[in-house]
């Protein structure tokens, strides 16, 4: 504001002087601004008459003491702007109805609450609806204390019978695996819940803490009918669905009678900040371009060379944790070579030849860690002997495919045996760090006389293909923060989905199903530990990289904290400072 | 006149209906399973049957076809395999967005193209005449994703006129609205250009300056009437490739229109919603063209008697 100038110049006798300088300036400004008036005011009258001048100062001090009073007592204060956080996401959720969604957003954990939660600095589980819970030494029998504040935004209490209702109610859906092992749940009084299992499962409270358990309204869903999901959701989240407009925004209100967060959240409740817009945008640039612009505040999904360019942005803080997922090269193992005696012996020589520092640096910008085992960081059956980890040596896979009679006879630069050249076809779908890693891949094992012949599909296709077992070889990122990944993928149970790489080991089913049934979290541990070791000497996949999980946003949003799924979705603790102009 | 008319209307049902049969049997055959999509593949075996019987997705295509179209023909486009709400209530909420993008573009097209196409033809062959006409080839060549990236870059983070993206005010408009017209100027202004130029070396032309007309009377109320002609019929062709155009703006610019609901629909497999959504781009092209050729025949009298 050019105070000096304009306002000295607008100044006239008749006017309150207080009130206006209040109106336009901030406090020094307005200190400042009296001072130069009343000196050059001063001056002015002296050279007319000091009676004049005398019956001006009383006026000027009367006016002062007027405006003053105005100001700190009378004048109607503007509404407060509610704290508004703008997101870009990619794309909405298919529903919000818990027991039909097959993939999550992090709206859910504004809407809803799960039973228990888990810490994401220390990955204990914490509360949630639940305040503790105790389980029988055999595993057979899990008894949930709720907490006796919390409501549904429809105003219904959020007790044991309800969240029965939701738990049980996932046994119709996509994610009935998770409730499997609970044979029935018992509510012997409103606040607490008896799970009575079928047989022991030490991933139950893992389970439990995903969105994908989140405890829906039995009210509002029987209210809303088909609607709820698409149109209505209600949860007891801290955060209540207001208007989703299909392939525009989707907005959520602080729902100001929350204060039953989880006691990891320094704010149980109600949230700081008042309203959430999700606007979705499917196009990255554009997305890009509106933080950039700064139409929204955040975005959730940065690219890793905008990521490296944010960092040097003072007003941008760049959130990366590591990922919980893994780029691996897949093979369908009905096929040549994976279904011969050379198979196991050529997938160890490619992983061996893989450079995955130089990926991790060139193609992600240091957004990503080398993976020289199957499971990643963040989950504690990832640390196995380093015996077990697939470095970079490619004159060590050169030797491994030399001894195993593949050699490059014609000098073209692959290698043949039996007349049959190493060449084998990879699909990949159009992702763009996808694209860019297998064409590094590519590059790296045309050194050891490995030929590969990249294909690229739209994500639909692809897996289309891959359900069909048309491929040979390629390459996807997984991502899930549990070792029971494993069964999922490579359990001959689940051929030919999920385990398109049709993957058929007794061995390992058995092994699988053992981890499975582990009673405890540690056994469980130790189990899937070893199933591990087993997948990696059988070279299932080939681990590339960790992708690491970006965020950015201005630093007026604050209390953001990554956890293992990425950015924490509780957002009790996040808050928005006032913005600077732009 | 009457003849022509109804001759046309008839035309209008065996096009849309060809045009809906292509592209159901592309969806089909196109590979990908919705079923699949919208299960996840955490579903048992038997849940992937059942959804597809009752979806109608494992009966033989023809089947699939005709009950398709007998329900069109009624307006009733099914659910959307996702959210379950009528294809028709879907497209009708995101309609209104998108034509109010193809009226905004077509009619800066317009705007532009009549000036640019006179000047153009008036100062034929001067350096005016090459830069108009690069100016507009320049924005024709050009992917209109790619324009509308540069004018957001330009627009809208530079000198921030504008919002990146979107939809509100009229703000959220009239970028989207301009990338969309100058991409489909060059076409209507080289015909205006062509239509005046060819107008003008008429004999009518001469005598009319032998009276003494001034010249622009000659060129606004004389000469481009003619050269108008075609330029009407440009507009209803026009209007299938505002249409396609229109698609790509809208996902570039986040604009919630049919645009955005097609390519969703498609990269889900959402069937009901893409036959639908084709059907009424395929019914506005159609009557586009059928709206050109009607005033055609009324500009152009020579046109209803044959």
């Amino acid at each position: 504001m050019n105070f000096s100038g304009n306002i000295l110049k607008e100044c006239s006798m008749s006017r309150c002087f207080a009130s206006y300088t209040v109106e336009f300036c901030s406090g020094i400004e307005a200190k400042t601004l009296y001072m130069l008036f009343y000196f050059y005011g001063f001056l002015g009258v002296l050279m007319v008459s000091r009676r004049i001048l005398l019956v001006l100062v009383l006026v000027i001090i009367a006016a002062s003491v007027g405006g003053y009073i105005y100001y700190q007592f009378l004048m109607p204060r503007p509404p407060a702007k509610p704290k508004r956080l703008i997101i870009a996401i990619s794309s909405e959720p298919d529903t919000l109805d818990i027991s039909k969604m097959t993939w999550a957003t992090t709206i859910l954990a504004d809407i809803y609450d799960t039973l228990v939660t888990q810490d994401p600095v220390t990955l204990e589980f914490k509360d949630g609806l639940a305040e503790r819970w105790e389980v029988s030494e055999d595993g057979l029998k899990w008894t949930f204390y709720l907490k006796k504040d919390a409501r549904f935004h429809d105003g219904t209490p959020v007790n044991a019978s309800a969240i029965a209702w939701s738990l049980m109610k996932l046994k119709e859906g996509p994610s009935a695996y998770m409730v499997d092992a609970i044979e029935k749940i018992e509510t012997p009084d409103p606040y607490t819940l008896v799970f009575i299992m079928k047989r022991p499962d030490a991933n139950l409270l893992w389970n439990l803490a995903t969105v994908y358990m989140c405890i829906m309204s039995p009210s509002a869903y029987q209210k809303y009918g088909e609607e709820y999901g698409t149109k209505y959701a209600v949860g007891s989240g801290p955060f209540i669905l207001k208007e989703w407009i299909k392939g525009e925004r989707m907005v959520v209100v602080r729902n100001p009678e929350y204060k039953w967060g989880p006691s990891w959240c320094k704010n149980r409740g109600p949230a700081y900040i008042d309203e959430i817009v999700y606007r979705i945008v499917p196009e990255e640039t554009t997305r890009i371009m509106m933080f950039e612009a700064r139409e929204v505040d955040m975005l959730l999904e940065v690219p890793p060379h905008k990521a490296k360019e944010y960092e040097k942005n003072p007003d941008v803080t760049v959130l990366s944790g590591p990922g919980y997922g893994t780029y691996c090269l897949w093979f369908n193992h009905e096929v040549w070579p994976w279904n011969t005696t050379d198979g196991i012996i050529i997938k160890k020589a490619i992983a061996y030849a893989i450079d995955r520092e130089a990926i991790a640096e060139h193609v992600f910008f240091g957004y990503a860690d080398p993976a020289y085992v199957l499971l990643p960081p963040v989950v504690p059956e990832h640390d196995i002997p380093e015996e077990y980890h697939f470095k970079y040596d490619p004159e060590y896979a050169k030797k491994l495919l030399e001894e195993a009679g593949w050699i490059d006879v014609d000098g073209d630069g692959v290698r043949e045996k039996n007349g049959r050249k190493l060449i084998l076809k990879c699909l990949a779908h159009d992702a763009s760090e996808i694209v860019k890693t297998i064409e590094v891949v590519q590059e790296q094992l045309a050194k050891i006389g490995i030929k590969i012949e990249i294909e690229v599909y739209d994500w639909t296709t692809f897996h289309d293909k891959l359900r069909a077992g048309v491929q040979q070889m390629y390459i996807r990122w997984w991502y899930w923060p549990n070792a029971d990944i494993l069964d999922w993928f490579f359990h001959s149970r689940m051929i030919p989905f999920p385990n398109h790489s049709r993957f058929n080991d007794t061995e390992f089913d058995r092994m699988l199903e053992y981890a499975m049934k582990a009673p405890t979290w540690e056994e469980r541990v130790a189990r899937f530990k070893n199933c591990h070791i087993y997948a990696i000497q059988k070279v299932v996949w080939v681990p590339i990289v960790y992708p690491r999980i970006i965020a950015a946003f201005y630093n007026y949003v604050t209390g953001v904290k990554m956890g293992i799924w990425g950015v924490v979705d509780i957002k009790l603790d996040w808050d928005i400072k006032p913005a600077p102009a732009l | 006149m009457r003849e022509y008319l109804v001759k046309r209307f008839l035309m209008v049902i065996p096009t849309t209906l060809l045009a809906v049969f292509i592209s159901f049997s592309i969806l089909l055959l196109t590979p990908g399973d919705p079923v699949l999509l919208l299960l996840g593949p955490k579903a048992p075996p038997e849940a992937y049957e059942k959804l597809r019987a009752e979806l109608g997705l494992n009966l033989p295509l023809h089947v699939q076809y005709f009950r398709f179209l007998c329900k069109a023909l009624t307006g009733d486009f099914g659910k959307s395999l996702y959210t379950h709400e009528p294809v028709i209530t879907m497209i009708m909420d995101k309609l209104p967005k998108t034509i109010e993008l193809m009226l905004a573009g077509m009619l800066i097209s317009m705007l532009l193209a009549i000036p640019f196409g006179v000047i153009s033809a008036i100062k034929q062959g001067s350096i005016v005449d090459r830069v108009l006409t690069s100016f507009s080839l320049l924005f024709y060549a050009t992917p209109s994703f790619c324009i509308g990236l540069i004018f957001i870059y330009f627009f809208s983070m530079k000198l921030r006129i504008f919002p990146v993206g979107g939809s509100g005010d009229i703000r959220y408009l009239i970028l989207p609205a301009l990338v969309l017209g100058l991409s489909g100027l060059a076409l209507p202004s080289s015909l205006v250009r062509s239509g005046l130029i060819d107008a003008l070396s008429q004999e009518f032309i001469l005598s009319l300056r032998a009276r003494g007309l001034p010249e622009r009377t000659i060129v606004y109320k004389h000469a481009l009437r003619h050269a108008l002609i075609s330029f009407i019929t440009l507009l209803g062709l026009n209007l299938g490739w505002i249409v396609g155009g229109s698609v790509v703006i809208e996902m570039v610019f986040a604009r919630p229109g049919i645009g955005t609901l097609l390519m969703t629909a498609i990269r889900r497999r959402d069937y009901p919603v893409v036959q639908g959504v084709i059907f009424m781009l395929s019914f506005f092209v159609v009557i586009g063209n059928l709206i050109a050729d009607i005033l055609y025949a009324l500009v152009d009298p020579r046109i209803r008697y044959r």
